[in-house]
């Protein structure tokens, strides 16, 4: 009797702790969404991730984007 | 000037989260007391996984605020009331919220270490606790007038008030009407009175410079 008691105990334990992450997860997103607006949230999220794992291949989004080789740049044309 | 960072926002989400977990543990308590025939050993064994889980919580928001370089918050804005420079009042209303929570949760787990009287009124500090807990994240919380954040607070301080009527206040009513009906109309009246507070003040625009940002933070995104 006490057995299933602490396994239900054990679950609701559980159950507690994913859904406590999960609304943080949902939080942490919404609050910085709204502030700083998707794409500099995303780009703040993965400055942080490429300071904190240098080897990671993670680019800072505040990096300048690199120069293109020379002859691959859009050409535009004028209306025919 | 350095714009928020990650950990900025990651101090708000799991200082929300803990009021959450708080409320909810509060709210098992306050079934385990008023109802103690039903389910207890689920009932009490929640209560106390839970408040734990507060705990996990509020070391992530703490952690989060003193990494954060945006605020520059330090141990002493976490450990010392009202001497913040962010917020100071509101702030610390926070720290004694997290002394009253740590000091009731040594005191009773893993065993009860004081007389069974003396522990349950350290135990009643807790809704004081809850209060300034809320008070601090209407006061100091960035996301007050985000509507996901406003509609967390409002479930929270709803399902706390009633489970507090129709549990706490009901289950007394029989032996102490006089002494039930009082606590009830502080429980409605202390409600409304932060609900008055919070339209008036946190969910005003302004709040911010109000509250005691420093000012090179108001210019943030």
């Amino acid at each position: 009797m006490r057995d299933g008691h602490s396994a239900t105990l054990r679950r609701i334990t559980v159950m507690t702790a994913a859904a406590a992450a999960a609304l943080n997860a949902v939080l942490f997103l919404q609050a910085g969404v709204q502030q700083l607006g998707p794409g500099d949230f995303q780009g703040a999220v993965v400055s942080a991730l490429a300071g904190l794992f240098p080897g990671s291949g993670l680019q800072p989004a505040n990096h300048p984007p690199s120069p293109s080789p020379p002859g691959t740049g859009i050409v535009t044309t004028g209306g025919s | 000037m350095t714009p928020p960072s990650p950990l900025w926002f990651l101090d708000r989400s799991a200082g929300e989260v803990t009021l959450v977990l708080l409320t909810v543990a509060m709210v098992l308590g306050i079934v385990r007391a008023g109802m103690p025939a039903f389910r207890p050993f689920l009932v009490e064994g929640a209560h106390v996984n839970i408040s734990l889980l507060v705990l996990l919580f509020a070391a992530l928001h703490l952690l989060a605020a003193i990494l954060d370089p945006f605020t520059k918050l330090g141990l002493a804005d976490m450990l010392v009331p009202f001497v913040s420079a962010y917020r100071g009042v509101w702030m610390g209303l926070g720290v004694v919220s997290a002394y009253l929570f740590v000091a009731t949760i040594l005191l009773s787990w893993p065993a009860r270490r004081l007389p069974r009287a003396t522990w349950l009124w350290v135990h009643r500090t807790m809704y004081g606790a809850w209060v300034l807990a809320l008070l601090h994240s209407l006061g100091t919380g960035s996301d007050v007038r985000n509507a996901v954040f406003l509609l967390l607070n409002l479930l929270v301080v709803a399902v706390t008030l009633v489970a507090f009527l129709a549990v706490r206040v009901a289950e007394g009513y029989g032996s102490r009407p006089r002494w039930s009906a009082l606590l009830a109309a502080v429980g409605v009246l202390l409600v409304l009175g932060i609900g008055v507070w919070a339209a008036a003040g946190p969910l005003q625009p302004g709040w911010a410079r109000s509250s005691g940002t420093p000012v090179n933070l108001l210019r943030s995104p």
